[in-house]
């Protein structure tokens, strides 16, 4: 037979695919594993991005919805627009403006759903142009005629009627009545402030955009029951505007001139940049946090590819021996790494969309906590996550494979069949790889500081990958000197089993310095993570200690988390602030506002605690010297700002603040920054006097009540529920409970963190499984020799858990230095940039026992299955490979 | 007579039919008991019976008429203000938006020299000054369109309506003065419309107006003549469940006489017996006239090819008792109304050539035709 080239060129990629084959085959749990690992990393990344998009793609389908066919829309300010604006465009009309709607929204709770409804007023016949609703569109269920007495005994034609007459009339979405098994006829009681509205369904809207409003829970009123039940008759929260699109600059303009001066001119799809641009720094951080599981997914794979290296060794060289070229080992295990990336990828992608349904959750609440209102109930998959996410998991996989496959393809044919070259490789590579750590920490550094990470978001990501990888890339020179030390220790303490482990540890270098390398960058997320949190804990029990300082707080029932419309009825707030019980109270107004897109709070408050020091707010600078400050404060010639409103806004103590208030812009001097921790808009404190002079708005939200030293609280709150509770709905909250519900506010902010963290613990404990299965492997010929020499197996036992212990142990001693380098800049950098916070830095002991718990644990815990494998390997059949 | 464009048909799914509905059918919530009926021995006084009478669950002023220009051009026109009672009074509510009136307009142009037709309607609740009609002086609009008496003893009716149709702007601005005195239709001053108590109207008219103003079609206007005709009408409940439509007409003849003639056609096929009309002299002499005085009897149908409805368009009209026969044909064939912003109802209404005969003298004329219950309203929104 003829020599022929291409017949033995593919006859050798037949039977290195064959080998790849029947070795993947065999070890079908190794490949699992692998797998999973890139899963679960790529699972968390897509599900964090699906939630993401998905927020997004709802908030701009809900806009869609509500702004219908607007191009323009006039947006009322905090107190919103009079109706005389409206009334004044349709009685005076402008040929370029086609058509106008004018529209009364808010969202409110309903108690008896049990959750928030967009409501949204409307006047119907200014709406044609606008919107198709179809109310009425619906005929009632035929049951409905069989009720009796209920309204919706009415014909079907007079559905519009009773929604246009009547004062406590609805319509509502098919989606809100199919989730809340709402008929025609049926109750729904909303909060408004303090008052309990009950209104009835009339109609069901047929229309798809009514689903899409506010994630379907979407309720419409004509816009006089809106007016009316809001109490908010004569004012309008924006007018929709048709115009013509040619002309739509100088209407702006033109709109403008006659216009309160809060309120805003702009395109309906300018709120969706707006939103957007609002909410890219928090999905930001979530991208991050979630790469993190992809990070140490990487380990994973390089580990798997590692193993099958050394389970293959023997293979390999002997097909090294056989002529095999370099490229084509190299290739052999790089398409490994490729199927193993792909297929995770694939499995990655479908569990991170099953796993978006309860991150989509936890990101909209948090967002409709921190930012905006929004509903997300359908998830939205972003089109280049289809490709992207399956071609990052691939082609992370064959760099993560690049290392052990460029060892495993470049090792002579005789090393290879030796076990220990590997090692000596990784300790050859030690210090280079330290160098290059030190660079990556020194890089690290070097971001943190203020004039980069004062820039760019991305800086502080970058600074806590660079000290991750920092860290990992120091391990295994950390881990040489340790096993040296350790060898020492543990043969003084366990003998001859001690100095094994210790010595195992430094020849198995590539291994072990790795899954230390995997234990740390958890466990240093973890402390990280666990040191932040705690500090912030800390420093808020610190600031709520101080500023919650009245004995009862009297809100409207949704507290001051929903927006409070007319807020406290009259009555309440003249006997609340009279009762004799009372010492003195504070009064609150709030009202939202938005510098730059950034939204704020203005809390119109007397703040009478801060002048007798019973309310002990700490200023992280004053005009005047706290005294006087607070003095100023009290005469009403200054405004106070939080810190978190100093750091994203870039105001100081001593500048001017101009608000555009209902009566013009209005220039406030800013007389000091406050530390505030309320996980909220941007907070300003604002003399009452002075919100009234300019807002024209007399409402109350809140009181804050400090009570005689004699009279109890729990009593006051008895008397006042038996007062109003049958009128209202208040809340009413001793200091206790506001403290406590502070927290609860803090720890459902952290929810999403909570379980990425998990996630990434998860991941890289699959992994120390993983690599601890490689670590005992590669050594299966040095324990069958101490076996033939008479090792018991208890010995063996013995050795292979303090191995175990050790790695436990050198993996949080490292852990414990990276992971309290990225609290520091989670705190100091991340943290202040994204939220504008101070954390005063509080190190619990706790967090760092836990953490080495946790550590032995994983080591040992995972070390079960590979120890008992160790043990009862056949002796014979093992060393017979050499 | 009621020139609603009101399609009764069967439990429609859109809101804007109910509205139509509600005009002659009953107001909402059972509560027409509390509208007061049109019953016999109503006192007419003018000029306040021009203004409205929110007693009454509906009303409606309309006015048609044929106008010229200058240069020959000939326009039809019709514009109607509708008020709809929602209830009879409007209690504990603090929103302005609150109602108890809606307002509707219809507005329609026949260009009979170009052969096309316009027309556009719109809505609006009577609240905040967008739309109303005042009960102290003859004064009804919808946004900007308006219809004001004024003068002296308020004979001079001024009308000012605007639309866009077909990507066209138009509009009429008219000022009408009585050409005769005003003629009260039916018998003891109400114009019954089917059988029982207070299925009715109050129902007068102004059957010929000279009118003058501007027509403005796109960018041209014109200063046009003409005359017009103007009908008043309310009453509650006025309706029989079952009446299925009617055919309206109202013909001015060139001698100075003025026909109106109005069959209820009823779902079964037939006509209703209380189908009237009323024939009104030169000296401004009426004669009420019932079924049996006249005969109405169609020649030909005209097929919409937007709501595929069959209009009668073509008809013999004959008064045996007097000897008249007249044949009446549209000036053009398309002047179907879909009121998409208003009513959502889809009906006929348009301007009519008459020629004829009484005896050997021959008769012609001008006149309007509305035809409704043809067509199922289509595409009706909100």
């Amino acid at each position: 037979m003829k020599f022929n080239y291409a017949t033995l060129k593919s006859s050798v990629r037949y039977l290195l695919a064959f080998l790849s084959l029947r070795y993947w085959l065999r070890h079908r749990g190794a490949f699992f594993l692998a797998t999973l690992g890139v899963a679960l990393g790529l699972a968390v990344f897509v599900s964090v991005q699906v939630a993401n998009h998905s927020v997004l793609a709802s908030f701009a389908a809900s806009l869609d919805a509500i702004s219908g066919k607007a191009n323009l829309q006039i947006i009322g300010g905090a107190s919103g627009l009079p109706e005389e604006v409206y009334t004044r465009l349709k009685l005076t009309p402008d040929a370029r403006i086609k058509a106008a709607a004018p529209v009364v929204s808010r969202t409110l709770y309903s108690p008896t759903l049990q959750t928030s409804i967009l409501i949204m007023g409307v006047d119907p016949f200014a709406e044609i142009d606008f919107r198709d609703w179809e109310i009425g569109g619906e005929s009632p269920p035929p049951q409905a005629s069989t009720r009796g007495t209920t309204p919706s005994d009415q014909n079907a034609q007079s559905a519009f009627l009773q929604f246009l007459t009547g004062p406590h009339t609805t319509a509502i979405s098919q989606a809100m009545a199919n989730r809340y098994h709402l008929s025609i006829g049926s109750p729904l009681q909303l909060y408004v402030g303090a008052e309990r509205k009950n209104f009835y369904v009339v109609a069901i809207l047929p229309n798809e955009s009514s689903n899409e409003a506010f994630g379907g829970d979407f309720t419409l009123l004509d816009i006089a029951t809106a007016q009316e039940a809001l109490a908010q008759s004569g004012r309008l929260s924006q007018i929709d505007l048709i115009v013509d699109e040619v002309q739509l600059d100088a209407v702006k303009a033109a709109l403008r001139k006659n216009l309160p001066a809060d309120a805003i001119v702009q395109r309906p799809a300018q709120r969706g940049a707006d939103v957007s641009a609002m909410l890219a720094a928090f999905q930001l951080n979530l991208s991050a946090l979630s790469c993190i599981a992809i990070f140490v997914g990487a380990f994973l794979i390089y580990n798997s590819i590692a193993i099958a290296v050394v389970r293959r060794r023997a293979e390999v060289g002997i097909l090294r021996s056989f002529g095999t070229g370099q490229s084509q080992l190299m290739r052999l295990f790089l398409v490994e790494a490729a199927v193993i990336g792909l297929v995770g990828s694939i499995v990655g992608m479908l569990l991170g969309i099953a796993l978006a349904h309860f991150t989509l959750q936890a990101v909209s609440t948090t967002i409709s906590a921190l930012y905006i209102a929004v509903k997300a109930k359908s998830l939205s998959v972003p089109l280049w996550l289809w490709w992207g996410a399956p071609l990052g998991g691939t082609v992370l996989s064959i760099l993560s494979a690049l290392p052990a496959a460029h060892e495993a393809a470049n090792t002579p044919p005789r090393a290879a069949m030796l076990r220990v070259t590997l090692h000596q490789a990784t300790e050859r590579f030690a210090y280079p790889m330290a160098m290059a750590g030190v660079v990556s920490l020194s890089l690290a550094f070097v971001l943190c500081q203020p004039f980069i990470s004062g820039r760019t978001v991305f800086a502080g990501f970058a600074a806590a990958f660079l000290t991750l990888s920092g860290f990992a890339l120091l391990t295994p020179v950390l881990t040489l000197w340790g096993s040296r030390v350790a060898q020492v220790g543990a043969g003084a303490t366990f003998g001859i089993e001690g100095t094994l482990a210790g010595s195992y540890l430094r020849r198995a270098l590539n291994r072990s310095s790795l899954v230390i390398a995997a234990l740390m960058v958890s466990l240093a997320m973890l402390i990280g993570l666990s040191v932040m949190v705690g500090s912030f804990r800390a420093t808020v029990a610190a600031w709520v200690g101080g500023s919650i300082s009245a004995d009862l707080y009297v809100a409207p029932a949704r507290g001051f988390a929903e927006d409070p419309g007319p807020g406290l009825p009259r009555e309440v707030v003249q006997y609340v602030t009279t009762m004799p019980s009372a010492r003195f109270c504070d009064t609150l107004r709030g009202a939202d506002a938005e510098i730059n897109h950034q939204p704020i709070y203005i809390a119109a408050n007397v703040l009478p605690g801060l002048v007798n020091g019973e309310r002990k707010t700490r200023f992280l600078e004053t005009l005047y010297g706290d005294a006087l400050t607070k003095r100023a404060y009290a005469q009403s010639k200054i405004i106070l700002v939080s810190e978190r409103f100093k750091n994203l806004l870039g105001y100081r103590s001593g500048q001017t603040l101009t608000l555009t208030t209902p009566s013009g812009p209005i220039a406030f001097l800013i007389g000091g920054v406050f530390y505030d921790y309320t996980p909220n808009e941007c907070l300003l404190y604002m003399p009452q006097t002075l919100y009234r002079k300019y807002w024209h708005d007399y409402g109350i939200d809140g009181i804050a009540v400090y009570l005689k030293h004699d009279v109890s609280t729990d009593e006051v709150k008895r008397e006042l529920e038996q007062r109003f509770g049958a009128k209202y709905q208040l809340t009413l909250l001793p200091n206790r409970e506001i403290r406590a519900s502070v927290f609860k506010t803090f720890d459902q902010t952290f929810a999403v963190t909570y379980a990425l963290q998990l996630i990434a613990i998860i991941v890289a404990a699959i992994g120390i499984f993983d690599t601890l299965i490689a670590l005992l492997l590669e050594r299966s010929r040095e324990l069958a020799t101490l076996r033939a020499l008479g090792a018991s197996p208890w010995q063996i036992n013995k050795m292979t858990y303090i191995e175990f212990v050790l790695i436990g142990i050198f993996a949080w001693t490292i852990g414990v230095a990276a992971g309290l380098c990225l609290a520091w800049e989670l705190i100091y950098v991340i943290n202040r940039q994204f939220f504008g916070w101070t954390i005063q830095w509080t190190l619990q002991p706790d967090v760092l026992f836990r953490a080495l718990v946790l550590a032995l644990l994983a080591a040992i815990g995972a070390g079960v299955f590979p120890a008992r494998n160790a043990t009862r390997r056949n002796i014979a059949a093992t060393l017979q490979v050499e | 007579m009621s020139r609603a464009a009101l399609a009764p048909q069967p439990i429609q799914t859109t809101v804007l039919v109910c509205i139509g509905l509600f005009l002659l059918w009953g107001s909402p919530q059972g509560q027409a008991a509390s509208f007061r009926p049109a019953l016999p021995g109503y006192q007419y006084h003018f000029p306040r019976d021009h203004t409205a009478h929110p007693e009454y669950a509906t009303e409606w002023w309309y006015y048609t008429g044929h106008l010229q220009a200058a240069n020959g051009k000939r326009f039809g026109y019709e514009l109607t203000f509708f008020r709809i009672g929602l209830m009879p009074s409007l209690a504990g509510r603090t929103s302005k938006w609150a109602t108890r009136d809606i307002m509707l307009g219809h507005l329609a142009l026949t260009d009979e020299t170009g052969n096309q037709f316009y027309f556009v309607d719109r809505a609006s609740r009577a609240a905040l000054g967008l739309a109303g009609a005042e009960t102290a002086m003859p004064h009804i609009w919808i946004n900007g369109w308006s219809l004001r008496f004024g003068g002296h003893n308020s004979s001079a009716q001024t009308l000012r309506a605007t639309g866009k149709s077909h990507d066209i702007e138009f509009a009429i601005n008219l000022v009408q003065h009585p050409a005769k005195p005003l003629v009260i239709h039916g018998e003891k001053g109400v114009s019954q419309k089917s059988a029982g108590v207070g299925r009715a109207s109050h129902y007068y008219s102004f059957t010929r107006l000279t009118t003058q103003g501007t027509v403005r079609l796109g960018d041209q206007h014109f200063a046009v003549t003409g005359q017009s005709w103007f009908d008043h009408e309310f009453g509650s409940n006025q309706l029989g469940k079952d009446q299925a439509g009617w055919d309206w007409f109202g013909v001015q003849l060139d001698d100075g006489r003025e026909i109106m003639l109005y069959h209820m056609r009823l779902r079964s096929g037939g006509t209703d017996p209380y189908s009237s009309g009323t024939l009104v002299e030169r000296n401004g002499k009426t004669h009420h006239l019932r079924l049996q005085d006249f005969r109405i009897e169609p020649l030909n149908t005209w097929r919409s090819p937007v709501s595929h409805a069959s209009y009668p368009a073509h008809w013999r009209v004959t008064l045996p008792r007097e000897g008249i026969n007249l044949d009446i044909m549209p000036t053009i064939a398309n002047q179907e109304l879909a009121t998409q912003h208003s009513t959502g109802v889809t009906y006929w209404e348009g301007s009519v050539r008459v020629t004829g005969t009484q005896g050997s003298r021959s008769l012609h004329g001008m006149g309007y035709v509305e035809l409704t219950g043809y067509a199922g309203a289509f595409n009706s929104t909100f």
